[in-house]
């Protein structure tokens, strides 16, 4: 799991020479450990920050397609927030996405700047996680299905509110590239690292908790309504202020966003296939997930071959790799060490 | 025979084992002269072993009959013969074979989860905390329908934790602890031995 | 405009009529759900597989053997079947035991996978175009010059209604209502009064004393898991000749009102299935109905009943999950 006993254990026993060769490659985020990885993801986000200078001035628009890799880990790491650590299939959270994505449309046509956009963006999304709230009564398995449909019922809310279905971005503004990567960079190193330090602070300790045990926690005397409640506000904040960056990549929205499943599953499916949980999990699934599919569709230009690709992937990872990327590494590397040190501790 | 021993001691672990529920990490079930090992559940009940599970495990939303019904084999020729037999073991089922099996009451449900397993024709009926949630007269009446199963050919094996009544009815018990058999041997000696006596009779000598 | 009696009843009979299909469309996967209890999401997909089989039969193969293209139900039944033993071994078997989100994530890209065949053409001849819509109608067999067949809807030829009263029922809405009106009580026949429907009901229950009284769970999931896909199979037939199908529709987009049906039937239940699949129908052929004619004076959404259909399971989800029908979840 996620206890720092790794470290314990590396300070006592002398790490044998392969570990030790692993952690030299920067593979030993995969330890039990979790000091390593907020580094090399801290390293990351700063050769993200240098890449602009890479790409050079005349190839601005370039930029764009690390764009989308920012906001899908953002968007998982949102998702890991709720089913991940508080253990809530929410298979809904391309409504917050969406709604963001509609109330940055019209935030932007009044002239109201990005980032201020994305924050009211977020606002809303909080309202909206507050009006689910009462599906925490449901059992897991209806909770997914219960949030699976509320985009489709926001949909025609919002044609109904809004009396149109088209939300333009007038020609008017023009975002700088470079200003609109450097936003979504800080977005994603900001949920990254505050989902980071929330995850260790007392909340963390609590919905570990509540994701290994509800019913203990609840015996204990810790609040699983409120903190429950807690997480599905910051998760809806988060896929919404995700969601207002993303009018920036599209330029226009429609309502039929609300119909597209993949926002609702994709950070799911990233989050699984990383690693449910797991600090290294969205971050690896997200850019797993997105490079795949993206490079497929670089790779089978004029096609849509990228998408059997993708599909073909899903079911592979399913079937073959159903925890995760990072607890199955994990598990080998400790049953390993395991077998090193206490070869003779099996007779139970 | 009956198998007694303490919370945790293995008794309901040794009947899962046989079954097939559970998988043993070493040893062997042997019976009739051929391995169960490896078999899953449903097999073992081929192989005329049934068992009654703990808390009883009836479908709750199906009639009373249809959950004896379950316990027979999918092409039966002598379905009729085997609810008769059942009936005339309990025959209060027969007044409430259209009710809802959730509906009844501990004891009457204790009888249909029985009377389900005997549908299979055993010749061994592993029962499972056959004193679970039940009153002690209820008790007894099952003990009694348990006698007459086996007046009838049908070898039982129980784990319970009334041991008082477990060592009277049986021949033979097993003290289990900790997974491991402590003491064997005809019940009608155990229950005089005085470590019996004072570990699970609460006897105070 | 003024609304008459005649409008009402056309509206009561259209809404009966879809929530006929909803109903099929829904009953093989609360079947495999209360069963299972994993969500099979390529079901819808499973059904457009079905119409597209069914399209092609009938503009392909029916005018050349001259078999009438109602057959093809039965086709798809069993080519769904198999299809259903297929998606259990290849990816259930191996994901069921491992939590709510293993199979959830296999039959998501099962349901891709399948969007990609169909778009692109590479099983179903006719089903090239992602844009173009297929919808079939029944040549009348007392027409001598088109033989026996099929045509789609989009090469231009009128739908066969039969009226009643200044109310019209169209013919192929009226053989899904009653192919519906069918099938759903022989499943539910099926499942209280024979062995293996039992055992279903049974695995669904409790399956671990399921296996205790000699049933092979094993088998009786598989036989749901394909008893469930070829009814997605019957419905997937009779969508082909009730709506315009879109290649692209083969991914999820089905699947929202199929599981708020499921729900509100309550799991597991087939006759609440059906009755829920009916209520759908009406409330959404009513409540667009007095939207869109009665109260024009407001501006409603075009998709109100979609709206009040997901409003209405949300709520019954909230207050009683167990759906009207369903046994009482603890």
């Amino acid at each position: 799991m996620v206890q720092s006993g790794g470290t314990d254990s590396s300070k006592t026993r002398k790490p044998d020479s392969s570990i030790k060769k692993l952690r030299m490659f920067g593979l030993g985020l995969f330890r039990s450990s979790h000091n390593i990885s907020p580094w090399i993801t801290f390293l990351g986000l700063i050769f993200a920050g240098l890449l602009p200078l890479f790409v050079g001035a005349g190839n601005q628009n370039a930029l764009s397609q690390y764009v989308i890799y920012l906001i899908w880990i953002t968007l998982a790491e949102s998702w890991n927030l709720i089913g991940g650590y508080a253990g809530l299939i929410n298979l809904g959270i391309g409504a917050f996405f969406s709604i963001g994505c509609v109330i940055s449309s019209i935030l932007l046509n009044l002239g109201v700047s990005i980032v201020p956009v994305m924050l009211i963006a977020g606002a809303v999304g909080a309202i909206l996680a507050l009006a689910l709230t009462p599906t925490f009564r449901l059992r897991s398995d209806y909770f997914a299905i219960g949030t699976l449909v509320v985009p489709f019922l926001l949909k025609p809310l919002v044609e109904f509110i809004a009396k149109k279905s088209n939300f333009d971005v007038p020609i008017g503004i023009v975002l700088n590239p470079t200003l609109f990567y450097y936003t979504g960079l800080g977005m994603c190193g900001i949920t990254i690292f505050g989902i980071l330090f929330l995850m260790r602070s007392r909340v963390g300790m609590a919905l570990r908790g509540i994701g290994d045990d509800e019913y203990a926690s609840s015996a204990l005397g810790v609040n699983v309504l409120l903190f429950k409640t807690i997480t599905l506000v910051v998760s809806g904040f988060i896929a919404s202020v995700a969601g207002a960056y993303y009018l920036g990549v599209i330029g226009a929205v429609n309502t039929t966003i609300f119909d597209n499943l993949s926002f609702s599953l994709f950070p799911a499916f990233m989050v699984i296939i990383g690693g449910i949980g797991t600090f290294e999990g969205p971050i690896l699934g997200a850019i797993l997930f997105s490079g795949v599919s993206y490079g497929a569709v670089v790779y089978f230009q004029g096609t849509s071959f990228e998408v059997l690709v993708f599909s073909v992937m899903i079911m592979f990872v399913a079937v073959v790799l159903p925890k995760g990327i990072v607890p199955t590494l994990r598990r080998s590397i400790n049953k390993r060490k395991n077998q090193r040190v206490t070869p003779e501790s099996k007779s139970d | 025979m009956a198998l007694i021993g303490a919370n945790g001691a293995g008794k309901s672990t040794l009947l899962k084992v046989v079954m097939g529920v559970v998988r043993q990490s070493s040893g062997d079930v042997i019976y009739n002269g051929s391995s169960l090992r490896s078999l899953r559940p449903h097999s073992v009940v081929h192989r005329s072993i049934s068992y009654v599970p703990e808390g009883r495990r009836l479908f709750p939303e199906m009639s009373v009959k249809e959950n004896i019904r379950m316990g027979a084999p999918a092409r039966c020729n002598d379905l009729k013969e085997r609810f008769d037999r059942v009936f005339l073991l309990f025959p209060v089922l027969k007044d409430r074979r259209t009710q809802q099996a959730s509906t009844l009451s501990g004891g009457e449900q204790q009888m249909v989860a029985i009377g389900r397993a005997l549908m299979s024709n055993p010749q061994l009926l592993l029962l499972d905390e056959l004193s679970f949630g039940l009153s002690p007269i209820m008790f007894e009446n099952v003990l009694s329908a348990i006698e007459k199963i086996r007046e009838n050919g049908v070898s039982i094996l129980m784990a319970e934790q009334n041991s008082e009544r477990a060592l009277e009815v049986s021949d033979r018990t097993y003290v289990l602890e900790n997974g491991k058999i402590m003491m064997t041997g005809k019940s009608s000696d155990l229950i005089d031995d005085p470590r019996i006596q004072t570990a699970y009779l609460g006897v105070v000598s | 405009m003024p609304v008459g009696l005649t409008d009402i009843v056309q509206n009561i009979v259209n809404g009966l009529l879809n929530g006929g299909f909803l109903a099929l469309a829904s009953v093989g996967l609360s079947l495999i759900y209360g069963v299972q209890k994993i969500l099979n999401i390529a079901h819808g997909a499973f059904i457009v597989i079905a119409a597209f089989v069914t399209i092609d039969f009938s503009i392909l193969i029916s005018p050349v053997l001259h078999l009438d293209p109602l057959i093809s139900i039965a086709l798809d039944f069993g080519v769904l079947t198999v299809f259903g033993v297929l998606t259990y071994f290849g990816l259930i078997y191996k994901t069921e035991n491992k939590g709510f989100e293993g199979p959830l994530l296999a039959t998501f890209g099962l349901s891709i996978f399948i969007e990609y065949v169909i778009t692109n053409g590479l099983i179903f001849p006719i089903s090239i175009s992602p844009t173009q819509s297929f919808k079939l109608v029944l040549i009348p067999v007392v027409d001598p010059s088109y033989g026996n067949g099929a045509i789609a809807q989009n090469q231009a030829y009128s739908s066969n209604v039969l009226s009643l009263g200044g109310i019209s029922f169209p013919e192929p809405q009226l053989i899904a209502f009653l192919l519906a009106f069918f099938t759903i009580p022989l499943l539910h026949i099926f499942l209280t009064r024979t062995y293996y429907g039992n055992g279903i009901r049974a695995t669904a229950q409790d399956w671990e004393a399921a296996e205790f009284s000699g049933i092979d769970v094993r088998k009786t999931r598989i036989l749901s898991f394909a008893l469930g896909s070829g009814l997605a199979g019957i419905a997937g037939g009779i969508y082909a000749f009730t709506n315009s199908v879109f290649a692209t529709e083969a991914d999820v987009s089905l699947l929202p009102l199929i599981l708020a049906i499921i729900i509100l039937g309550g799991v597991g239940s087939v006759i609440g299935t059906l009755i829920a699949g009916l209520v759908v129908g009406l409330l959404i052929s009513g409540s667009n109905f007095i939207a869109l004619e009665v109260l024009t004076q407001y501006s409603f959404p075009s998709d109100i009943g979609v709206l009040l259909t997901f409003s209405i399971f949300l709520i019954v989800l909230m207050v009683r999950p167990s759906g009207f029908f369903g046994r009482a979840v603890k």
